[in-house]
């Protein structure tokens, strides 16, 4: 979820909401559920109720986009000996 | 620590497959605490919480100058102050400006995914208030390829004009497309994308609805993304960016001599050499230097007429001024590798220099 969890923004400051739901399709994050096309997203200011996205900031729902991307696992090695 | 790349070492990539939406170009208006909720997978969250500040109500300053001195850490102002100032047992005589500002701040420049910033992520923090990822520029980062789709955070620069009318400037030593001068007013995850941010500086965001900040100044160096590729240029879909500024109105300047000049009523585009400007020793002490560094025209003849930062920084307050009347100014100058600029009152310069600049 993109802006980031702790963001400090200013009042009225401009900013674009990015989504992304992974579906890893193998390696150890793998988890055998089908890629989610019907995510949700909402907005509540404290103590106020959720309101769906496009609702809070009056928007038309946006298309769905679809890509997919490949990295390398690795894993941090302290005070033991790594494969390297 | 180290990191074991069993994976890569095996030739295992993992693939992941990516749904995603945008909204673009929203924004929270009443200060407070925001719950922001991503439900998704049947019955899996993710939460965020984002902290609006208030605006302050009434307006302090007319104009703004941010001065930016690229890799400026702690320890290069002790180094100035030792250069440029006596001490009598261990007592300044004298400080610099900087040590009597009213209000000093000190700012940690660590990035979302990095503890060693580099100057697009830490000038996107100073623009935006956001912390973003290493080469960000005013934007996070997504999975996408694309790295002009991930979402902008609106600058200050943005925020300023679009808020009073004030008029933009920008003016550095570096190259104009490299990272602190970009960071004004481009939007992108891939700070190495020169010719598109030149055309940002003329035409703002162009593949969405966005704030559109006209500039009425910009000073660097940087040339090579500016005239046209039959004589070597790397510029954004093969124009002549030169000519694309001229139709625009700007007065395009190449050299010291012709900056002086300018007529403070238009607006400017001075771009002095091709890649970094000389520095301050090399244009003062060690003029041979100046052979190093190529003209603006792209005739590959050295570009001995340069202006330094404070030749332009002098200018641009004066076109500003003068083309901006009551909405006031908002100017970003910037001296590129600080460590190199060091004003010289003492041999000791020459070692720091030796030791400072191997580039």
């Amino acid at each position: 979820m993109l802006t980031r969890h702790r963001a400090d923004f200013l009042a009225g400051q401009y900013f674009d909401i990015r989504l992304e739901v992974h579906q890893p399709v193998n390696g150890s994050e793998a988890i055998g559920l089908p890629l989610d096309e019907r995510f949700t997203f909402t907005v509540a200011k404290k103590g106020a109720a959720a309101k769906p996205v496009t609702e809070y900031f009056k928007l038309q729902e946006p298309k769905l986009e679809k890509w997919n991307f490949t990295w390398f696992e690795g894993e941090w090695c302290f005070w033991r000996r790594c494969s390297l | 620590m180290v990191l074991d790349y069993f994976a890569r070492d095996a030739k295992k990539p993992t693939l992941v497959n990516v749904a995603a939406k945008a909204y673009r170009r929203v924004a929270l208006y009443e200060p407070g605490e925001y719950t922001a909720t991503l439900n998704y997978n049947n019955g899996s969250k993710t939460e965020a919480t984002w902290l609006v500040r208030d605006l302050a109500e009434e307006r302090k300053a007319k104009n703004i100058i941010l001065f930016i001195g690229d890799g400026m850490t702690t320890n290069m102002i002790t180094a100035a102050r030792l250069i440029g100032h006596k001490s009598i047992n261990g007592k300044y005589q004298t400080t610099m400006a900087m040590d009597k500002f009213p209000v000093l701040g000190h700012q940690m420049t660590h990035s979302i995914d990095s503890f060693i910033t580099d100057s697009a992520n830490s000038a996107a923090a100073l623009n935006t208030g956001h912390k973003s990822t290493v080469n960000c520029l005013n934007v996070y980062a997504d999975s996408s390829k694309d790295a002009f789709d991930d979402p902008k955070v609106e600058t200050l620069a943005e925020m300023f004009h679009r808020l009073t009318g004030g008029h933009i400037g920008i003016v550095s030593t570096a190259y104009i497309a490299d990272a602190t001068p970009a960071a004004l007013v481009a939007h992108t995850r891939n700070r190495g994308q020169y010719a598109a941010i030149v055309d940002t500086f003329l035409n703002g965001v162009q593949n969405y609805t966005w704030t559109d900040v006209p500039i009425d100044v910009i000073f660097g160096g940087g040339a090579e993304q500016f005239y046209a590729p039959s004589l070597g240029g790397v510029t954004y879909q093969n124009k002549d960016y030169y000519q694309e500024f001229a139709k625009a109105n700007y007065s395009i300047i190449q050299n010291r001599t012709s900056l002086l000049a300018a007529k403070n009523t238009d607006k400017a585009l001075g771009i002095f050499t091709v890649s970094n400007m000389a520095k301050w020793l090399d244009r003062n002490v060690y003029r041979q230097n100046l052979n190093q560094s190529l003209s603006p025209s792209g005739s590959k003849a050295p570009a001995l007429d340069q202006p330094g930062l404070k030749d332009m920084t002098l200018k641009a307050i004066d076109i500003l001024q003068a083309r901006s009347g009551k909405e006031g100014w908002f100017l970003m100058s910037e001296v590129r590798a600080y460590m190199c600029e060091l004003y010289v009152r003492h041999a000791l310069t020459s070692y720091l220099h030796y030791l400072g600049c191997f580039h």
